[in-house]
């Protein structure tokens, strides 16, 4: 809810190129990234932007490859909402409240297909057309405010990252050091031998991520991680994920207006150039946040809340 | 080289205020005489003793225990300063979201009408309600009475109060808004701010260089619940000037990171606050590392309370013991 006087202030402020919170027009909020957060999980994330916050566990399980892509893997993702932030909060992308989540999860799907990211997928493969790993993405909204593809995507990207699955062997009857193996009965022909001991395991491909960057249109200008407030007094939003190589993964509208052409194809280019810097930026922030998950000696001992949870 | 439009920051915890009052926490025992009177925010347990169910500090008049709650959504008493939004405009009155537990009710009868008539309020006035105020508007009033279910009614019978315009909302916990002298305040550095007990402050910009108070709260408001199409020969609502609006931004961030640090919520400390912060970029405010450099003369031990009040609560403390 916003009066036509707030509407008015925020139109203003944005031309003027100073937001409410005194950010230029393509300034995020900003943000903080933390993983391994749950040492049930394969690999987690938590992301924030101001008074927008995600969570993403990953985990991982053996499946059959699907038959038309006998050498990949896959990721599944899905996304809920808490009762702080329910779907009646996230921005109009469908026009059922109902539906938003669903918009959302397919929209992020598309960052996860074998059209986006299909190096990362084949690294997933075990044995061509009988194994393959199974990552499932859960994104929970904690708090909402403004874009939440943006967010989710780089906390997934993030919680990715932090991925590790056991290391697996094809078969074979050698025994090596440390770490309990087990029979895992695929619906394979042959068995495979997973090393459940984490530190030998190999982390998921993830360099190949592709990132969200929506674009509001707040009269006539490109507004970068507009937040609930902004959005208000938005009209159409775009939406571009584009991989670290500068591929365009998905293109996304919203909001529910209609969008001029030119001031399109101005925010999709806009939109390209700060999705590139956002992979410079996500690279080094996710490095910085492993590092500091070693800092607390992932996974946490007895006792000690890991992260945010302390 | 482009502007960077990122920053990434550690998810490192932001400082807290210490309370210089005891907080108890659900269920802690209180110590209370025999004979005590149970008030909000405690229960007698089955030994007989009485805990609190809320956190919060504790209060005592003569027998009567009660915790007042850190947390709470806002219980107003008559004559508070509230900022409020229409959410629905209804027969001879308007319903609006006041932060409380229940909606506030703004009567038609208790607004000013154009040039301040007076008389009786006709259907046709009932009509033309949405000429006054439409839903999503923002107003600041006072509370004039409450009634039986508890729900609040609010009043805008006085020039100062009316539909907001020309600023932003910030959203800060009520619990931190303390009952000024004057709710209306104008800074020396040229923006106003409506303290409203609900937690719903106003921040707009205002003339520069003139007193610290305001009298009586006029010339804050362009619009006086008057109609839009009236509003202009008042004074014709001007869009604040870049400057201004930057200050605007500093004091609203300046809000935000006191509430995000739970400190109270008052002109000292944001004066104190805004003053701290002219080292910085506006829209660095709110990095963490800034935030606690800002806050950190906000943080200082008040004078009131190092006193008067700090004794109080040793004293109290003591009792607890």
């Amino acid at each position: 809810m916003a009066s036509a006087a707030e509407q008015r202030y925020t139109l203003h402020g944005v031309a003027a190129d100073l937001r409410d919170d005194g950010r230029a027009r393509l300034d995020f909020r900003p943000l903080s990234l933390e993983v391994h957060l749950f040492p049930q999980a394969s690999g987690s994330a938590r992301a924030v932007a101001g008074a927008a916050e995600v969570l993403v566990g990953v985990t991982a399980e053996l499946a059959a490859p699907p038959a038309d892509a006998p050498d990949m893997g896959q990721v599944l993702l899905s996304i809920d909402c808490g009762p702080a932030a329910s779907a009646a909060r996230l921005p109009e992308y469908a026009a059922a409240a109902d539906e938003r989540l669903l918009w959302l999860e397919e929209a992020l799907r598309a960052l996860f297909s074998r059209e986006s990211i299909p190096e990362a997928l084949r690294t997933l493969c075990i044995a061509r057309g009988t194994q393959c790993w199974v990552l499932r993405v859960h994104a929970q909204l904690l708090r909402l405010d403004g874009c939440p593809l943006d967010l989710i995507s780089l906390a997934a990207a993030a919680a990715l990252a932090a991925t590790r699955v056991p290391r697996v062997s094809g078969g074979g009857a050698d025994e090596l050091g440390g770490g309990k193996r087990q029979r895992a009965a695929g619906g394979g022909k042959q068995d495979l031998d997973l090393d459940e001991s984490l530190d030998e395991s190999v982390p998921f491909d993830c360099s190949t991520l592709p990132l969200y960057v929506t674009l509001a249109n707040i009269g006539g200008y490109a507004v970068a991680d507009a937040t609930a407030h902004e959005r208000r007094a938005a009209g159409s939003t775009l939406s571009l994920a584009l991989s670290p190589a500068g591929r365009v993964c998905a293109l996304r509208g919203g909001g529910g207006f209609g969008l001029h052409l030119q001031l399109a194809g101005e925010m999709m280019q806009l939109a390209s150039q700060l999705c590139a810097q956002l992979h410079a930026d996500a690279k080094d922030a996710i490095a910085q946040a492993l590092a500091d998950a070693e800092g607390r000696r992932w996974p946490a001992g007895e006792g000690t809340a890991p992260g945010f949870l302390a | 080289m482009a502007p960077r439009h990122f920053s990434f920051v550690s998810p490192s915890p932001l400082p807290k205020a210490r309370s210089y009052m005891p907080v108890v926490t659900p269920g802690d025992v209180l110590p209370a005489e025999p004979g005590f009177l149970r008030g909000h925010g405690t229960m007698v347990r089955q030994d007989g003793a009485l805990i609190a169910t809320v956190a919060g500090t504790v209060e005592r008049v003569n027998k009567l225990v009660c915790v007042r709650p850190l947390r709470s959504r806002y219980s107003g008493e008559v004559g508070d300063v509230v900022v409020c939004r229409i959410i629905e405009v209804g027969q001879k009155r308007w319903k609006v979201d006041v932060n409380g537990r229940q909606d506030g009710v703004v009567m038609l009868s208790s607004i000013n009408l154009p040039g301040g008539e007076q008389r009786r309020r006709t259907a046709e006035d009932q009509l033309n309600m949405r000429q006054f105020y439409v839903e999503h508007d923002l107003l600041s009033a006072e509370v004039q009475a409450f009634f039986q279910d508890g729900s609040m009614s609010l009043h805008t019978r006085s020039l100062k109060y009316g539909k907001l315009q020309d600023g932003v909302l910030v959203v800060v916990n009520p619990s931190l808004v303390k009952r000024l002298t004057q709710h209306f305040h104008r800074f020396k550095f040229g923006v106003d701010v409506i303290f409203a007990m609900n937690g719903y402050l106003w921040v707009s910009a205002g003339p520069e260089g003139e007193t610290e108070q305001l009298a009586d709260g006029q010339g804050m408001l362009n619009d006086v619940g008057i109609g839009d199409t009236e509003s202009s020969d008042r004074s014709a609502p001007r869009p604040p000037t870049r400057e201004q609006r930057e200050k605007i931004c500093r004091v609203r961030n300046a809000l935000v990171a006191l509430d995000t640090t739970a400190l109270a919520v008052s002109p000292s400390t944001v004066a104190t606050v805004y003053t701290a912060s002219l080292q910085f970029a506006v829209k660095d405010m709110l990095l963490p590392h800034v935030i606690s450099t800002i806050i950190a003369p906000a943080m200082a031990p008040w004078p009131e309370l190092t006193t008067q009040a700090a004794a109080a609560a040793r004293i109290q403390h003591h009792d607890c013991e």
